[in-house]
């Protein structure tokens, strides 16, 4: 009996040790998910600042302390519309790299047609979140409305082509596609391209590409190449019959244009031209004349999708008006590639540059 | 004698293991939850729920990519303890008002349970085992519609605009060298004659965009097709030219030499 009784007192204090031991485990173990809880809070809060800095790009407090370290690690020596790099990854991976507390840990491979993807990791525990981050800042809504497609009727009698896009929500690029956004495309897809821009091309427009490439570019974006009457439509002032041909004003004619309004090869000597917010048609459009030809497509009429008012030209050219477009084969940059209607450049070119932009719709 | 000693160890390894612990179900539901897509409320919010005494409700639905989590309270009441159980369901099923599954996750002994939604966050407060606690949670993936303004990109009602979290890989569907005019563009929002739209709207999910047709001139649009653009070409739909018809014109834009012509399904082709 005695015996047994010893056992007995035995096996219950190796319970209560065993059951000690579990608390203690379990107490480890609860405050170890207050750590992994606490680290997930820490990286949703970091999230919500990388989508700060992400909007507000160039205006950020931190671009500022790393831009010229950016600027030297990429080449870029030539001064760039800065607003360009909103909602793009160069510059979220420059401060990332040169502010000493890291924001993310890896920018994914799997980014998709409208956003980044981001992988945030806490050090400490080594809790992850997967973060997705919009691209479409650089794109503007149109108006809805009744527009007018193509250059004002010669005269009021002559038919004037009308559409509308009510209940429609139609969104295109400010601005031209860009090397930078390019290289994107021709890292993740195999296309006959494989030249990756650098230096200071990068904020210039991406330029020698075929029609068909540029739809494809597009579509990689889950979008298409801006059409001729939307184009239209985010240009002209007015959609009446009088409408002006100049996105600034609604003369038919006008004397003293500035480079600023209109890029010619007057302008050349004075400075170079740049993809910037300067040239801003009413619906927010940049570049709707003058700088480098523009590529369309035309579904009314295929053979103008070419906006050709551009640095190739004069001032006094005719080709410096809204709707006026001519026709590019979109298979080269060559003069042989681009008919111009007899308006041709009085200087001579080799090589072309056209840029693009592209559109899409969304639905409600 | 040998089964008491079995009983015992039992009986200490019960009160040792078994129970998830507070802190562990907090941190998964936050792991969870941030990535739900929507999220419904059937009970007063901002109130303690106190009825019915005994009663188990169900007090919300969370919608994920691929499942849905209903979350039930039982009101404690004498005898019987405040419960608060989740449980999964398939995607295609919602939540029923009654309970007819066991609980994936249980609290018991909750008491005074308080929830309130609010500005895309929830907050759920309540005692256990007569200490307070509150627990937040914020949903960055609900997406109640867009803002679409003049002069601005887009914007979505959400917590943060243009701000995602992400734990399953996006599907997508169709591919670049899609075309209507060889049938193979895919539908991803088919629209009827009557304007009501049939079956699912999966146009977000278009890996190369997507494009509208004209068909029916319905108020909210016509059906729309997943791929690359090619509208007023020849044998691909007409571009729509406008809701509001054009007296003496074509309510679709073909290439000059081309004519707008309904094809079988009432799409408008240029032929």
């Amino acid at each position: 009996m005695k015996k047994f009784k010893s056992i007995f007192i035995i096996v219950i204090l190796c319970l209560i040790s065993l059951v000690f031991l579990l608390k203690t485990e379990k107490t480890n173990k609860s405050e170890q998910f207050v750590r992994r809880k606490d680290a997930l809070l820490r990286l949703i809060k970091n999230s919500t600042e990388i989508h700060r800095i992400w909007l507000e790009g160039e205006d950020s407090r931190e671009w500022g302390l790393v831009r010229n370290q950016c600027l030297k690690k990429y080449n870029i020596t030539e001064s760039f519309d800065e607003s360009l790099l909103r909602c793009r990854p160069m510059l979220l991976a420059c401060i990332n790299e040169f502010l000493p507390k890291k924001l993310f840990n890896s920018i994914n491979n799997k980014s998709d047609a409208y956003s980044y993807q981001f992988t945030l990791e806490d050090s400490d525990t080594h809790e992850k979140l997967d973060i997705s981050l919009n691209n479409k800042c650089h794109e503007l809504y149109l108006e809805q409305g009744i527009y007018a497609y193509g250059e004002a009727p010669k005269n009021t009698n002559a038919d004037d082509y009308k559409f509308d896009i009510y209940n429609r929500h139609i969104y295109f690029d400010q601005h031209l596609v860009t090397n930078d956004e390019l290289n994107e495309w021709i890292k993740s897809y195999k296309t006959e391209l494989n030249t990756i821009t650098n230096g200071n091309l990068l904020f210039k427009p991406a330029s020698q590409l075929s029609l068909k490439q540029m739809r494809s570019y597009c579509s990689f974006r889950g979008q298409q190449l801006m059409e001729a009457h939307i184009y239209d439509a985010a240009t002209f002032l007015t959609a009446d019959k009088m409408r002006s041909p100049f996105y600034w004003t609604k003369k038919i004619r006008e004397k003293n244009i500035s480079c600023l309004q209109i890029y010619t090869e007057e302008c050349l000597p004075d400075f170079k031209w740049k993809i910037d917010s300067s040239s801003a048609s009413w619906a927010g459009l940049y570049n709707s004349l003058g700088g480098v030809p523009e590529a369309l497509r035309n579904p009314v009429d295929p053979d103008s999708n070419l906006k050709a008012s551009s640095f190739y030209f004069q001032r006094t050219s005719p080709w410096h008006r809204l709707g006026f477009r001519a026709n590019w084969d979109g298979l080269g940059n060559e003069r042989r590639n681009i008919n111009f209607r007899g308006i041709d450049p009085l200087t001579y070119t080799d090589k072309f540059e056209i840029g693009f932009r592209c559109m899409r719709e969304v639905y409600q | 004698m040998n089964k008491i000693y079995i009983y015992i160890i039992i009986f200490f390894l019960a009160i040792g293991c078994v129970k998830k612990d507070l802190n562990e179900i907090n941190y998964l539901l936050l792991k969870d939850w941030i990535y739900a897509k929507e999220v419904k409320t059937f009970s007063p919010l901002n109130q303690i729920l106190d009825r019915p005494p005994g009663g188990e409700i169900l007090i919300m639905q969370l919608k994920f990519v691929s499942k849905i989590e209903c979350v039930y309270y039982t009101v404690p009441f004498k005898s019987i303890p405040g419960k608060l159980i989740i449980f999964e369901n398939q995607l295609s099923e919602n939540c029923a008002e009654v309970r007819n599954n066991n609980g994936l996750t249980e609290v018991t002994d909750v008491s005074k349970f308080k929830i309130s939604f609010e500005n895309f966050k929830l907050n759920l407060s309540f005692n256990y085992k007569k200490q307070q606690y509150t627990w937040d949670f914020p949903f960055y993936n609900i997406k109640n519609g867009f803002i679409h303004e003049k002069f601005k990109s887009k914007k979505t009602l959400s917590l943060l605009s243009g701000l995602e979290f992400i734990n399953t890989p996006k599907k997508y569907i169709g591919r670049l060298s899609d075309r209507f005019s060889l049938g193979q563009a895919l539908r991803c929002h088919h629209v009827n004659q009557k304007c009501e739209t049939i079956g699912e709207y999966r146009c977000d999910e278009c890996r190369f965009g997507w494009y509208e047709i004209a068909d029916f001139n319905c108020p909210q649009g016509g059906s729309k097709f997943c791929g690359q653009n090619h509208c007023g070409e020849k044998n691909e739909p007409a571009c729509p030219r406008g809701y509001k018809i054009f007296e003496n014109e074509d309510t679709g834009i073909c290439q000059s030499e081309l004519i707008p012509v309904y094809n079988q399904e009432h799409i408008l082709v240029c032929q």
